[in-house]
């Protein structure tokens, strides 16, 4: 009686060791990802909203520089936990990034950390950090990340209103607006999920109908913000924002069953999609296309395809 | 050799299209710049400023002169100006003297109006002062786009753009310098055409890729335009003097119809009913100059 009564305990203690681990690898690399892409939302918005609304101006330039103060707390314990494959994604920097925050911080005229950028290329550096009660710290982080999100869809919600009834002029897309309120609230989830130790990403085809969604739309404001004169590059955009919403389609009405099929044709597209990003990316930080797309916008469309193709090659490594 | 009407009503005519064109491009850069930028935010509200100042004068000067297919054409304000400027100063927060705007709605042609040689010696003054202030807006834009192109300045304002109002600049400024030659500003009449074709074609581009994607129809129609315009650009740099008046009706009509298209969006972006990034004085803007080149057209033909 005694000894099954320890060798329960046993089993309990390591499923719930790797539970805790996963649980701060996950955290973690979704609050580098997505904490990064909220901080550059904030950024994209202070440079295009009217000076007459300076209010809002301010309001983004706070809500960034609380997003950097809790993106460098994430950073802090990051190094060692995190997996090899969101390492090698450059999901969370790329090598453009820095160029990108140093060019637009120059012409934009809006600070940007750094820092932060220069410590999240170290993390490759292979590093136990692993100690012990991070868990629960980890959780309270995540809370906090939690709060300042709401914040940062009630901004974003209050913006679209205003923009939608046309009292606010802000040089963002209403589309794109929507976009980034959905990618607000799509972190909102996950991070909720994860708080609960629930596993989110059990439906992939969802999943990948958000992404695709998400790839269209990228091609569609590309497209738009374009020079007029870069005819070749808008129709590519254009032939993209096709493929996506034909992909986004076919992913929707799919049975179960067909997901590794349907995962390998997305996965083909989001590649194709990264080297538009890429040559994109480099083009505008080499000045040598016209746009209104910024090179850290350029940067953070093409993470978004990054992190995108992490999780389709995680999937179907189970095919 | 112009007469002494000819010189006075072109001179009015053409200040009173483009000093408010020119005035309305410094609006739409100013809120198109970045804070970082102020220096040149100033610049261009003081260029709005002068413009305002020789708007005033000409409409003054104006009263009675002008003829009725300039006034009908409402190449020089339409019925939507009024509130696309109060909507645009209300968002942009740049300040949109209301006033000539209504002084040039009541502006009627006098058939029994006396061109004197005091009104001609005014005008010269005039124009002459215009084309300073041109030659200045000129400056000024060459250095944003020489900025934008260097990637030393940005804006949220399409390269293609600049270059666009600085072209329609330094038009103004030929005809301004013709007009005091006294010569007719318009010499070679395809040539003429190509440069407004163009223009439209380029509003169709800037339509295109300022509406929100999710304005599928609309985002289609203007790309309609952009090959109308590209295909009779194409044809009418081949034509010759003797394919004038088939060129000129097939312009005419395509114009007629992008300021159609240009006056639905008018009015649906001071309505709320059209999602893009662009005021509604953009888009009057754009109608003022499909009504123009459409009047135009018409007396070529």
């Amino acid at each position: 009686m005694q000894s099954q009564i320890n060798f329960n305990r046993k089993l309990d203690k390591e499923d719930y060791t790797l539970k805790e681990k996963d649980f701060i690898r996950l955290s973690l690399e979704l609050n580098l990802f997505f904490g990064r892409i909220m901080k550059e939302h904030l950024i994209f918005m202070a440079i295009t909203l009217p000076i007459k609304n300076s209010e809002y101006i301010l309001e983004a330039d706070t809500l960034k520089k609380s997003f950097e103060e809790l993106l460098m707390e994430v950073l802090s314990i990051s190094k060692g936990n995190l997996s090899k494959e969101s390492l090698e994604s450059d999901e969370f920097v790329t090598k453009y990034t820095l160029d990108a925050e140093k060019k637009v911080e120059k012409l934009y005229g809006i600070c940007i950390d750094k820092e932060l950028t220069k410590s999240t290329l170290e993390l490759a550096d292979n590093e136990t950090n692993y100690s012990y009660n991070l868990e629960g710290y980890v959780y309270d982080l995540n809370s906090r990340i939690i709060n300042l999100l709401m914040d940062v869809i009630k901004f974003k919600e209050k913006v679209i209103d205003e923009v939608l009834k046309c009292d606010l002029a802000i040089f963002i897309y209403p589309e794109m607006l929507e976009h980034i309120l959905e990618e607000a609230k799509f972190y909102l989830k996950l991070l909720l999920d994860i708080q609960e130790k629930i596993l989110s990403d059990k439906d992939i085809l969802k999943r990948e109908a958000f992404w695709n969604h998400i790839m269209e739309e990228h091609a569609l404001f590309t497209r738009g913000l374009l020079d007029p004169s870069e005819e070749e590059l808008i129709k590519t955009a254009h032939e993209f924002a096709k493929t996506f919403e034909e992909l986004l389609k076919k992913t929707k009405e799919a049975e179960e069953g067909k997901a590794c099929d349907i995962s390998k044709e997305n996965l083909k597209a989001t590649e194709d999609m990264k080297d538009f990003n890429i040559s994109a990316t480099k083009g505008i930080l080499a000045c040598e296309i016209k746009s209104l797309i910024n090179p850290l916008l350029a940067d953070h469309l093409l993470r978004e395809s990054n992190r995108y193709i992490r999780i389709l090659k995680e999937f179907l490594r189970k095919c | 050799m112009l007469s002494r009407k000819e010189f006075i009503q072109l001179s009015l005519e053409h200040n009173l299209f483009f000093a408010r064109i020119m005035k309305e491009h410094m609006i739409f850069i100013e809120s198109g710049l970045l804070i970082i930028d102020s220096s040149f935010i100033l610049e261009g509200e003081n260029l709005k400023e002068s413009f305002e100042d020789i708007l005033r004068e000409t409409v003054e000067l104006a009263k009675g002169a002008v003829s009725n297919s300039v006034l009908n054409s409402n190449e020089i304000v339409t019925p939507y100006t009024l509130e696309s400027e109060r909507i645009t100063e209300i968002l942009t927060g740049i300040c949109i003297d209301e006033n000539i705007t209504k002084s040039e709605l009541e502006l009627v042609s006098n058939s029994a109006f006396i061109y004197t040689e005091g009104l001609e010696e005014k005008l010269k003054d005039l124009n002459e002062r215009a084309i300073n202030l041109v030659k200045e807006v000129i400056k000024y834009k060459e250095e944003i786009l020489k900025r934008l192109l260097k990637c030393n300045m940005f804006a949220n304002l399409y390269s293609l753009l600049i270059d666009h109002i600085l072209r329609e600049a330094r038009y103004y400024l030929m005809a301004l310098e013709s007009i005091q030659r006294k010569e007719k500003p318009i010499k070679d009449i395809l040539e003429n055409q190509i440069f407004w074709d163009t223009i439209m074609k380029e509003h169709a581009q800037f339509v295109r890729g300022l509406l929100d994607p999710t304005e599928v129809e609309l985002f289609n129609t203007a790309n309609g335009f952009v090959e109308t315009f590209e295909r009779l650009i194409d044809k009418t740099k081949k034509a010759g003097p003797k394919d004038i008046p088939e060129i000129t009706r097939k312009a005419l009509e395509s114009t007629i119809e992008i300021r159609d298209f240009k006056r639905q969006g008018t009015q649906g972006l001071i309505n709320c009913q059209i999602q893009a990034i662009a005021y509604p004085l953009l888009a009057d803007h754009i109608l003022r100059e499909a009504n123009r080149y459409i009047r135009v057209l018409n007396t070529t033909i």
